[in-house]
């Protein structure tokens, strides 16, 4: 007998009605059929954003990636490969510069 | 599902219809779900047997889906998008119809996205044959979603609980991903509004919001509202789910760019987490000032970023370049009044064709201009004279 009370809202909630698809129900199905479905070409192209598998989630499922962008490359830095190479550049031009 | 009978099929469609199950409804309508490879099901002309059974306007969507999926079963995906546009006609007069009652949203998705997705096979399966104008069947598909759209932003009467106002954001992101697919970026800016100014805004499903600033994200970088792109895609990126790789690679290819202009470089290990490797060249020779490079890497990877719709934005790197490579410059010489052909010197070591003072003098004219260097030209002395504070401001406070 089909439960027909609405799904449990997701923890975030009022009005949200959109629940994970709930393929795992028909697990009973055949596979080939299952694997037709798939075959039926419906699947997004390569190039786009694909649809979410769910529509609710927690910070927990999100990845971290703390301290991936950087600033100190703007730094007074001058001792790095290609600054030796302009400053060998401009001393052959005539250019004194003091040693750091 | 696989073995049931179409009276069974009908029978399940109709108790969800009877009792406002929106969720299993749309199983009922959804090509995600296996019920579509059931041959029993795929039928030509189903539709005597569901008047029999089905209220109007229900008995002609459903009979228009089953027909449908007896097209796709016969990969006559043209055919499959006509009868999807019935399945999304006959659903919109449903919903209409609903008052102050919203449990149908569930299939408003899922008819939605099916017809977008019959679009763009149908234009694929067309185009393969050398027929149909690219983009048609995208555009149509846009103005039906774009009518769903409308009975969902004009409830005005039902409660937020019952608001149909909800499918708002759903339909958005569809609408968002035809008009990009098509280039008609500027069909996005009223769906913008709508979402700005309406009180949900925040309250939307974190998938959904995810994939909102995505869209707006690439839209402001096209519009070259730096910041703001920066906001939107950083949102994007930090939240999407981290099993979704896919996704979280292509906000970082749009986010990659924006980040370097406001002078943020990305780490090695994130390129290389991401297989964004095509921008480890860029990346260095942006923070060394090496337009040499720049230029080397640019050429080497034109392909990907030209597919990706970031060249341009990328050769606007070049402007970062130059300040990059005029500061180290200034930082070599230690004087604030730094002669022109010191530049010059340069700029003809990074390669630079057919480079003169004068070159040089609109260049650094150029970076006075947009902020990047603080100073102005002295030409009877040829040389930039430079502020004695903070001369080359920091990135992210320019632009």
């Amino acid at each position: 007998m089909r439960n027909f009370i609405q799904p449990p809202a997701s923890h975030n909630s009022a009005g949200k009605h959109v629940r994970e698809s709930k393929l795992s129900v028909w697990e009973n199905a055949n596979m080939s059929e299952k694997k037709q479905t798939v075959d039926l070409g419906l699947l997004e192209e390569d190039d786009e954003f694909e649809e979410f598998p769910a529509e609710d989630w927690t910070g927990l499922d999100e990845d971290e990636d703390a301290h991936v962008w950087e600033d100190n490359w703007d730094d007074d830095n001058v001792e790095d490969d290609f600054s030796n190479q302009l400053r060998a550049e401009l001393e052959k031009h005539g250019y004194k510069m003091e040693t750091s | 599902m696989a073995h049931i009978t179409l009276n069974q099929y009908l029978q399940q469609a109709l108790e969800a219809i009877e009792n406002r199950d929106g969720s299993f409804c749309a199983e009922l309508l959804s090509f995600k779900h296996p019920h579509v490879a059931n041959p029993r099901l795929q039928l030509p002309s189903p539709e005597e047997k569901c008047q029999q059974l089905l209220e109007p306007p229900y008995d002609e969507m459903v009979a228009a889906h089953l027909r449908c999926t007896f097209a796709v079963s016969n990969h006559d995906f043209v055919e499959a998008y006509r009868c999807q546009t019935v399945v999304v006609q006959s659903f919109l007069k449903a919903f209409q119809a609903h008052k102050e009652e919203n449990w149908a949203l569930p299939m408003m998705f899922a008819v939605a996205l099916d017809l977008r997705i019959f679009a763009n096979n149908a234009e694929q399966q067309l185009q393969k044959k050398g027929k149909g104008k690219v983009g048609d069947m995208l555009e149509k598909a846009a103005d039906q979603l774009m009518a769903c759209f409308r009975v969902c932003a004009s409830d005005n009467r039902a409660g937020i609980e019952d608001s149909k106002k909800w499918g708002m954001l759903f339909l958005i992101n569809q609408l968002f991903k035809i008009y990009f697919k098509i280039s008609k970026l500027h069909l996005c800016k009223p769906l913008i509004r709508a979402i700005d100014s309406s009180n949900l805004k925040d309250e939307y499903s974190i998938a959904q919001r995810v994939t909102y600033k995505y869209y707006v994200g690439r839209k402001a970088m096209f519009d070259s509202d730096f910041k703001p792109a920066e906001e939107y895609l950083s949102f994007a990126f930090q939240h999407c789910h981290r099993s979704c790789q896919k996704n979280k690679r292509m906000i970082l290819i749009y986010l990659l760019p924006v980040k370097m202009l406001l002078g943020h470089m990305p780490t090695l290990l994130l390129l290389k987490k991401y297989d964004l490797m095509q921008f480890a060249d860029v990346t260095r020779a942006v923070s060394e000032g090496n337009l040499l490079l720049l230029n080397e890497a640019l050429a080497k990877h034109e392909t990907f970023f030209i597919r990706c719709g970031i060249f341009l934005i990328l050769e606007k790197l070049k402007v970062i370049t130059y300040r990059n490579l005029f500061k180290k410059v200034y930082q070599l010489l230690k004087t604030y009044q730094l002669p022109l052909d010191a530049f010059l010197v340069a700029l003809k070591m990074m390669q630079v064709e057919d480079v003169d003072i004068d070159e040089v003098q609109c260049i650094l004219a150029n970076l006075i201009y947009m902020g990047h260097i603080k100073g102005y030209i002295s030409h009877q002395h040829q040389k930039l004279v430079v502020s004695k504070q903070n001369p080359f401001p920091p990135l992210s406070t320019v632009s």
